[in-house]
């Protein structure tokens, strides 16, 4: 039965990451005319927001992780893998303190964790770079993250309580599932 | 439909467009520039004039052109090409980066040191 369990966990996951992959995947068809390096829109998000919020902190940092890193060998470089992986790894941190306060809406978290990512990157490019003439784009990453995090966010509070009977579902099997193992 | 908007939610917001607007000013101190910094692998390639018009290739994977007291980004080989639509700079501590190649173009006031222009 344990293994059972372990599959079914395993598969859960993997459908969530194949979510993500395959939303990063579309976003990077959608040509975006801002020409600031870093600024995307950042809907795999919302698969992280869903998994973070009903799975909980380990299972979403699985998620966005495995995300980045075959992103980053199938689709682009290594450099961007790294500065994804740094903005995401961030972004994570940032999103489950938000959420473990209880202080925010789900909105908020989002915003915060797009603003981070942007952060995070940011902060590898100074690393990289070693010049900060780079901050030049910190207000234009804040505005980005800004703006690209209230529509995810709003989007994901949308579907939190349009759909929430089938989440919370889903949500106590898992827990159940979790305490077999 | 949405849950409610949480008192926090609007200081942090608050916050976070404060901090964008300040630093919003703090980078948009238009002063024009007088030369055009090349930074490739964290190391100077050049300082060329701004006012002297140019066409400068860097290691054969951007090329870039002063022209007018603009620099532009007219030629790159990355993927994105992220760095032409950047368009063009012309005031000080503006800069164009390229991620894939590691480079810098910065626009700044005076020369630090003896860099000369290799051309």
């Amino acid at each position: 039965m344990q293994n059972h369990n372990y599959t079914k966990r395993i598969c859960l996951l993997s459908l969530f990451i194949a979510l993500a992959i395959i939303i990063s995947f579309i976003e990077s068809m959608i040509p975006l005319p801002i020409p600031i390096p870093g600024i995307k829109i950042g809907l795999a998000n919302m698969i992280t927001m869903i998994v973070l919020y009903y799975y909980g902190f380990i299972p979403a940092i699985i998620v966005s992780l495995l995300r980045v890193i075959i992103i980053g060998i199938v689709f682009t470089n290594m450099y961007m893998m790294i500065y994804s992986l740094s903005g995401a790894l961030l972004s994570m941190i940032i999103m489950m303190i938000a959420l473990k306060s209880h202080l925010f809406s789900e909105t908020m978290v989002c915003i915060l964790g797009a603003i981070f990512h942007n952060i995070g990157q940011l902060m590898i490019a100074i690393i990289f770079f070693q010049s900060f003439s780079i901050l030049y784009y910190f207000p234009y990453l804040v505005l980005g993250g800004l703006i690209s995090g209230l529509l995810i966010g709003l989007f994901c509070a949308y579907i939190f309580s349009r759909y929430s009977k089938i989440l919370k579902k889903e949500q106590a099997i898992f827990i159940e599932d979790n305490k077999k193992i | 439909m949405i849950r409610k908007i949480k008192k926090t939610d609007m200081i942090v917001l608050t916050v976070i467009i404060v901090i964008m607007m300040i630093s919003f000013m703090i980078v948009n101190n238009h002063r024009d520039g007088q030369y055009v910094k090349i930074t490739v692998n964290q190391q100077i390639y050049g300082e060329y004039n701004l006012h002297q018009n140019q066409i400068i290739h860097i290691h054969n994977d951007n090329t870039i052109e002063i022209k007018d007291g603009k620099v532009t980004m007219i030629q790159a080989t990355c993927l994105q090409q992220r760095c032409i639509k950047q368009g063009s700079i012309s005031h000080n501590g503006e800069t164009i980066i390229c991620l894939p190649h590691k480079t810098i173009i910065e626009v700044v006031s005076s020369k630090e040191g003896q860099y000369d222009a290799k051309s």
